[in-house]
């Protein structure tokens, strides 16, 4: 039995409780609104270098706006569950947690999900926005809701793949190496950084059928309008049946590193 | 009738590394198997109120953690309320409350008073049950001008007893805390333990609480010691004191100094001083010919006879029973 009403209140507890750092979401806008500037002075450098005028089919004002919105959507699809369990393992709080009548898991998951949710509405949507007003994009309906899919199970991968990374921090002492590494992969395999376009086919043709490109790509170009609906479906069908497949494996891992866990000291 | 928790055999073994070396770049090490637990048995039974002691170390965190079903034992079998707490450990975390030291449950950035919201809907607490044992323990612990401030401006008395609070307001059956009264000032200690003698009485709730203040023990029925994994007593206080502290504490004053040599056949004279003196002696030597006669005679101006008191008596217990170490098992 999932105890609903008290993952709903942990839920709403992690909002609460981060909106005790209100300045730091100033900053992060701030910076939402750099990174794609300088990832635009990046790329504008190039087009401009080799006089191309369109690079894997993308026009230098194509690119500026899907870093315009890489940015928003990565900011939805991320996750703290790595950070949210390594602080309850290095401060002894996961023992405390145990003792309460929830599955830890789903309960940080359920805390994760505040954070997200707030990043969403104070970050990513207002970025979101603004992109579209600057870039003129025309949306339909169809493209809004399949996006919003795309980013609930691009999110939802990304849980469940750091979830798994966050249970190995159980056994090594030091995951934040581990933790930055999955972040770069993450980044690169996303097209978070370059869009999966400038790739040689092959490698795109890879990347496409890998679940990650749910948590950036995808995402961003449904909104270029720049994807065929059917692509759309099968990349979603594709990071689903990953999901599912990972979340099973999750599972009995857990099952398996709990047993092996020494907890915190006390 | 069941027990409450019904421990037998129980052992815990963790991987532990140690550092070859002690170099900057002495990356070697050498993992073993640390032997925490080492075939423990015991039952509680309900209304019960437990004291686990020993010395750091000594293994009653680790029993503790297998109890509610955060660590998985290496061999052995537990029960507790009937259920494998392993297995079960959320239909058991409905019913036990447990205070793991100084480990917060406690939203840092919040008042105290949103962790006690959460429990309620953690635990399913109904909302007039919910206020009037807020409402109780708010005052009992003097806790009227804190809960409704952020938690990281708490001290650490104050933040323990809100931590408290928090892992009892579902009223449940088994009460568990480990070292409850760290940090915590003498009359919430005392209001710590009103709670526990009234919870004992109104409800038959059973405690079990580890905690190295010897007067957090008085109010146990029962004392259970550990040491090195191995439960070395487990018996009443009473039990305690005639096995560790058959001896009375006996303070002499004189009227002007006396020969102490007379004094050392009664007894061990652990104090000295100018014409005050203390001694431990056998009761039975109170009641000898010999001590009256030294009484009557020797020129004494006051004569008080005590027990000994529990730390002596604790110390005692560890130096006595104290297991030999289990052998650490090479691993590579
Ligand atoms: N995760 C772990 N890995 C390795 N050794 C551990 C681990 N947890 C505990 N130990 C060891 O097991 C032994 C028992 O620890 P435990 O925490 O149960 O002691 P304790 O009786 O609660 O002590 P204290 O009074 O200091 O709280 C100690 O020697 C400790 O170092
Ligand atoms: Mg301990």
């Amino acid at each position: 039995m999932v105890n609903l009403s008290g993952n709903f209140a942990l839920f709403k507890a992690t909002i609460k409780s981060q909106m005790a750092y209100k300045t730091d979401y100033a900053i992060s806008l701030v910076f939402g609104i750099i990174r794609p500037l300088i990832l635009l002075a990046v790329w504008g450098t190039i087009y401009i270098g080799t006089g191309l005028s369109t690079i894997g089919g993308l026009t230098l004002a194509s690119t500026a706006a899907y870093f315009f919105l890489a940015i928003p959507v990565t900011m939805s699809t991320n996750e703290d569950v790595v950070e949210i369990m390594q602080g309850d393992i290095q401060q002894g709080a996961i023992a405390s947690s145990l003792v309460k009548p929830m599955s830890y898991p789903l309960g940080v998951i359920c805390r994760s999900l505040g954070g997200v949710s707030l990043n969403v509405v104070l970050l990513a949507l207002p970025l979101m926005l603004l992109s579209i007003a600057v870039f003129h994009l025309a949306l339909t309906p169809s493209m809004v809701l399949l996006f919003v899919v795309e980013l609930i199970i691009g999110s939802a991968f990304l849980h469940i793949v750091n979830f798994i990374i966050a249970t190995l921090s159980i056994q090594l002492t030091n995951v934040y190496g581990m933790m930055i590494t999955m972040w770069d992969i993450t980044t690169l395999l996303s097209g978070a950084t370059i869009p999966l376009n400038f790739f040689p086919a092959a490698v795109q043709h890879v990347l496409l059928l890998l679940p990650f490109s749910m948590v950036c790509y995808m995402p961003v170009m449904t909104l270029l309008g720049m994807v065929s609906e059917a692509q759309v479906l099968s990349g979603i069908a594709i990071t689903l049946a990953g999901t599912a497949l990972l979340a099973v494996a999750a599972y009995f891992w857990w099952r398996h590193v709990a047993k092996m866990m020494g907890s915190a000291g006390g | 009738m069941d027990h409450v928790i019904d421990v037998k055999n129980v052992s815990k073994k963790f991987k532990a590394y140690e550092n070859k070396g002690s170099g900057l770049f002495s990356f070697r090490r050498k993992s073993y198997l640390k032997r925490a637990l080492n075939g423990v048995s015991l039952t509680i039974d309900k209304g019960e109120t437990v004291a686990l002691l020993g010395k750091n170390g000594s293994g009653k965190s680790t029993l503790i953690k297998i109890m509610c079903g955060i660590l998985f034992p290496t061999s052995g079998s537990v029960r507790v309320l009937g259920l494998d707490p392993w297995e079960q450990r959320i239909s058991l975390s409905r019913r036990i409350g447990v205070v793991l030291g100084a480990h917060g449950q406690l939203y840092w950035d919040l008042p105290a008073i949103d962790t006690f919201e959460l429990m309620r809907k953690v635990y399913g607490i109904p909302k007039s049950d919910y206020q009037g044992r807020l409402d109780y323990y708010l005052d009992l612990l003097e806790l009227r001008d804190v809960y409704k401030r952020q938690v990281r401006t708490l001290s650490l008395g104050e933040q323990m007893k809100c931590n408290f609070v928090a892992s009892i307001l579902h009223n449940p059956e088994l009460v568990i805390l480990d070292e409850p009264t760290i940090g915590v000032d003498l009359p919430s200690k005392q209001a710590l333990r009103t709670a526990i003698l009234e919870s004992r009485k109104e409800n038959g709730t059973t405690f079990l609480l580890t905690t190295h203040i010897v007067e957090d023990i008085t109010m146990a029925d029962r004392i259970l010691a550990l040491d090195k994994g191995n439960v070395i007593f487990d018996g009443s206080k009473r039990k305690l004191e005639t096995l560790f502290g058959n001896k009375k504490v006996v303070e002499l004053e004189f009227s002007e100094t006396p020969d102490y040599d007379k004094y050392v056949e009664l007894g061990k004279i652990t104090k000295v001083e100018g014409n005050y003196l203390r001694m431990e002696a056998d009761p039975k030597v109170l009641t000898s010919a010999r001590f009256t006669r030294l009484l009557s005679k020797g020129n004494i101006i006051d004569y008080r006879v005590g027990e000994q008191d529990l730390s002596g008596i604790l110390m005692r217990l560890y130096k006595v029973r104290g297991a030999k170490a289990p052998r650490g098992e090479g691993h590579g």
